[in-house]
């Protein structure tokens, strides 16, 4: 049995892909150990190709799912279909892994039987060249915890990743996951929709997952946010319906809570710090506030607390912002460095 | 028939020895036209040593300015060519420097009937690149991220005093703005008056063309940078087997620095030994004291070695012996999404035969183009470079060999640009030396 399956969910990928692939198939004395399952999502450029070179090179590790374009989740779900090894991780194809560690976390991951495995990573901002580690300052490596007992408040906003996690595949398959199709932002569905059915989970001192951050049409800038926010709000609400069904008793309701209100944060931030402009805005942002208000009061209220330009915009009806951003985008068509650099075009003769 | 026969301006040309002079001189030599080359040869800054024997063609004739700089070099040439235009069939003008362009659009503006070619190494005006050099206001409300700024900010009249007084106190602010308006007023002219506009690849033209009319853009046409086969020894010298030689040809600054390639070499060092010792790495150009220090620093000087700018012809021999070719791009992904410059050396790489590793924004030209011919692309990520290295040294990625690729053989270049200025001196001119 493999010990590790990875998915790959691929689109458009051409120019990361084989980073991605090097990096995971670099050590061959752990090529019998893990499945690379590469699902290419419709791809309209050469990651298909790119793709079936390795599955030629390395046919017992490396499976293609070729698919019709379907979204992130929808690469997630065919992979965890077929996945057949003990534990189940996504590495996107725009990111890579440490190839001096890993090797040794696949070996590692052979001694353990906990339900979820967590290790670091590095946030690489590649036009700056600043490099950020990630570590969870709260947990003890090596120490195995009860999900059931845990304090989940230690974790602070150290929430899982899909970046750090590693699931027990088995888990995964009964707690039914199925992550929205179509959908961007769907990573944080992934980390929080299989939590109830996790017990135990251990924390590995390896700093594995490499993640990119920079590519001019990532779904993670503020434009994109701001063009896909009917996804986001998708997204949130699908994870406020789960929080519902949550037993207050339970500890892991505490950390649903608590990634929910960096979500709503987040979803409001869409609105109130770069989109809410024109009355359309206004009106899609005061509808799922009113949403909000009706159906999951006491997230409304602790999120009102937490972050008071919300409270500010409910008490305006969202009026603060929209002069805020008025003011602000007048000022930026004025001095807006490019437009200055660029100048006139050429005059029409 | 009367052969074609071109007027080419280009502030650099052989016997100065400079990227941009060679580029124009392979793609000449090789055209089956005749040319006067209007150059200097008293000013050899951007260059590297001069070669009065090697560089010569039959099919071109030189005519040097006696001037030093580059405003009198254009007053000469204007009085200069302006008598003897008919002579020509067509006219090129080279950037950089863009002065030729200046010539040029004089002529063009006083004999509107010769057919002008306007090539492009960089751009003229808003040339990413140089963004790097001058500095913003620190004090300055910045653009696009003004959103992200408080109102407090923005609206403090402690900042407006601020950014005033760094304005007035900053000469490269004033500078920038100065020369930026007097480029882009050169640049608009010279893609609005000229009849064909060259560009060395594709990233290059959507960048320079963006925002332009139709009528423009219809001008433009890509004729990368080409390698000689002449110019390389036809053997390659015997490799080591032990040693595995990585080389760096070229212009290397704070922009484009070596940098991130030294720290995955430190990284090497530290992690796998065995692979460290088997490397050669030498250095050929110019590089930042910085960068100096850090190779000492680093202790990684007992593989990096820096040397002193070589000859061209010289440098085409080290790049035949040696194992793998490094080239790095400056990391302008702040300011532009693909890399727009394809350096005139990977052409000269690419004809050498040996395998590449180019450090580059992922995409653009560079990139697009090693991947074509089968060499290695890393990010400028330190440990996107140091898998990369350990891969190539383990044998762990296939490198392929180049012999065969000719693309960027300069003979089909030519042969491309001699049809396109048939085809157009036919059609404006009426075919008037057929």
């Amino acid at each position: 049995m493999k010990i590790l399956s990875i998915v790959v969910p691929t689109y458009n990928v051409e120019k990361y892909l084989e980073r991605c692939l090097n990096s995971l198939l670099y050590n061959e004395n752990i090529l019998k150990d893990i499945e690379l399952i590469i699902v290419n999502d419709g791809s309209k450029d050469k990651s298909l190709s790119i793709a079936k070179k390795y599955e030629k090179k390395y046919s017992e590790t490396v499976i293609i799912i070729d698919k019709e374009n379907g979204g992130h989740g929808s690469t997630i779900n065919a992979g965890l279909k077929i996945a057949t090894g003990k534990y189940f991780r996504v590495i996107d194809s725009d990111d890579w892994v440490n190839i001096d560690d890993f090797y040794l976390y696949i070996d590692e991951l052979k001694k353990h039987d906990e339900d979820i495995i967590l290790t670091d990573y590095n946030k690489e901002l590649l036009y700056s060249g600043e490099i950020n580690e990630f570590k969870y300052k709260s947990l003890e490596y090596n120490k195995t915890y009860n999900l059931n007992k845990f304090n989940f408040k230690i974790l602070d906003q150290d929430y899982f990743f899909m970046a750090t996690t590693t699931f027990k595949t088995e888990k995964l398959r009964k707690s039914n996951l199925f992550l929205d199709e179509k959908t961007f932002y769907v990573d944080m569905e992934f980390i929080l929709l299989p939590i109830l059915q996790m017990d135990t989970m251990v924390y590995l001192n390896f700093n594995i997952y490499r993640y990119f951050i920079g590519r001019p049409d990532q779904s993670i800038n503020i434009q994109s946010y701001v063009r896909n926010r009917m996804h986001h709000e998708k997204v949130v609400k699908r994870l406020l319906e789960f929080y519902r069904n949550i037993p207050r008793k339970n500890s892991r309701s505490i950390y649903v809570k608590t990634i929910l209100i960096q979500l709503l944060n987040s979803h409001y931030s869409i609105y109130c710090k770069a989109k809410l402009t024109s009355q359309n805005d206004v009106k899609e942002i005061k509808e799922f506030d009113k949403y909000l208000k009706n159906n999951y009061c006491e997230l409304y209220e602790n999120l009102r607390n937490e972050h008071r330009y919300i409270k500010w915009n409910q008490k305006t009806f969202f009026l603060f912002s929209q002069i805020f951003n008025n003011i602000m985008s007048r000022i930026a068509n004025k001095f807006d460095y490019i437009k200055m650099n660029r100048g006139e075009k050429v005059e029409k003769n | 028939m009367k052969r074609t026969k071109g007027l080419v301006i280009s502030w650099y040309f052989p016997p100065i020895n400079s990227s941009e002079g060679l580029c124009t001189f392979k793609l000449l030599k090789n055209s089956k036209f005749t040319y006067d080359v209007y150059t200097q040869k008293n000013n050899k800054d951007w260059s590297y040593d001069t070669d009065e024997t090697k560089l010569v063609s039959k099919n071109i004739k030189t005519i040097f300015s006696s001037s030093f700089d580059t405003n009198s070099w254009v007053k000469e040439g204007i009085s200069k060519l302006n008598d003897k235009i008919d002579d020509y069939d067509f006219i090129m003008s080279r950037s950089m420097a863009p002065e030729s362009h200046e010539i040029a659009l004089e002529l063009k503006r006083k004999n509107p009937n010769i057919l002008w070619v306007a090539s492009f190494g960089d751009p003229i005006a808003n040339n990413p690149y140089e963004k790097f050099w001058y500095h913003d206001s620190p004090y300055t409300v910045k653009g696009k991220g003004v959103i992200e700024q408080s109102l407090r900010y923005v609206l403090s009249p402690k900042r407006v005093l601020k950014n005033l007084i760094w304005q007035y106190r900053n000469k490269t602010y004033k500078r920038k703005f100065t020369r930026f308006y007097k480029d882009k007023k050169l640049q608009d002219s010279v893609l609005n008056e000229c009849d064909i506009i060259i560009f060395n690849n594709k990233y290059q033209m959507k960048y320079m063309l963006e925002g332009y009319p139709e009528k423009i853009i219809k001008k433009g046409i890509i004729l990368p940078h080409g390698y000689d086969k002449s110019f390389y020894e036809n053997k390659r010298k015997s490799i080591s087997k032990d040693k595995f030689k990585i080389s760096y040809l070229g212009h290397l600054d704070k922009i484009r620095t070596p940098r991130n390639f030294l720290c995955a070499l430190e990284r090497l060092k530290a992690k796998k030994r065995d692979l460290y010792n088997m490397l050669e790495i030498e250095i050929y150009g110019n590089m930042d004291d910085e960068d100096k220090v850090y190779i000492v620093d680093s202790n990684i000087c007992d593989i990096v070695k820096f040397k002193k700018p070589v000859k061209y012809f010289d440098s085409l021999s080290i790049m035949q012996n040696s194992d793998l070719l490094l080239l790095i791009d400056a990391n302008l992904g702040l300011y532009i999404p693909d890399n727009i410059f394809y350096a005139a050396k990977l052409a000269d790489y690419i004809g050498s035969g040996s395998n590449i590793l180019g450090i580059t924004m992922l995409g653009g030209a560079s990139s697009d183009i090693i991947r074509e011919i089968g060499g290695v692309v890393s990010s400028h990520s330190t440990e996107d470079i140091y898998n990369n290295l350990v891969m190539i040294l383990e044998k762990k990625i296939e490198l392929h060999t180049l012999d065969k690729y000719n693309k960027y053989d300069i003979i089909t270049i030519s042969n491309n640009f001699d049809k396109i200025i048939l085809d157009k001196v036919q059609n404006t001119c009426g075919g008037k030396n057929e």
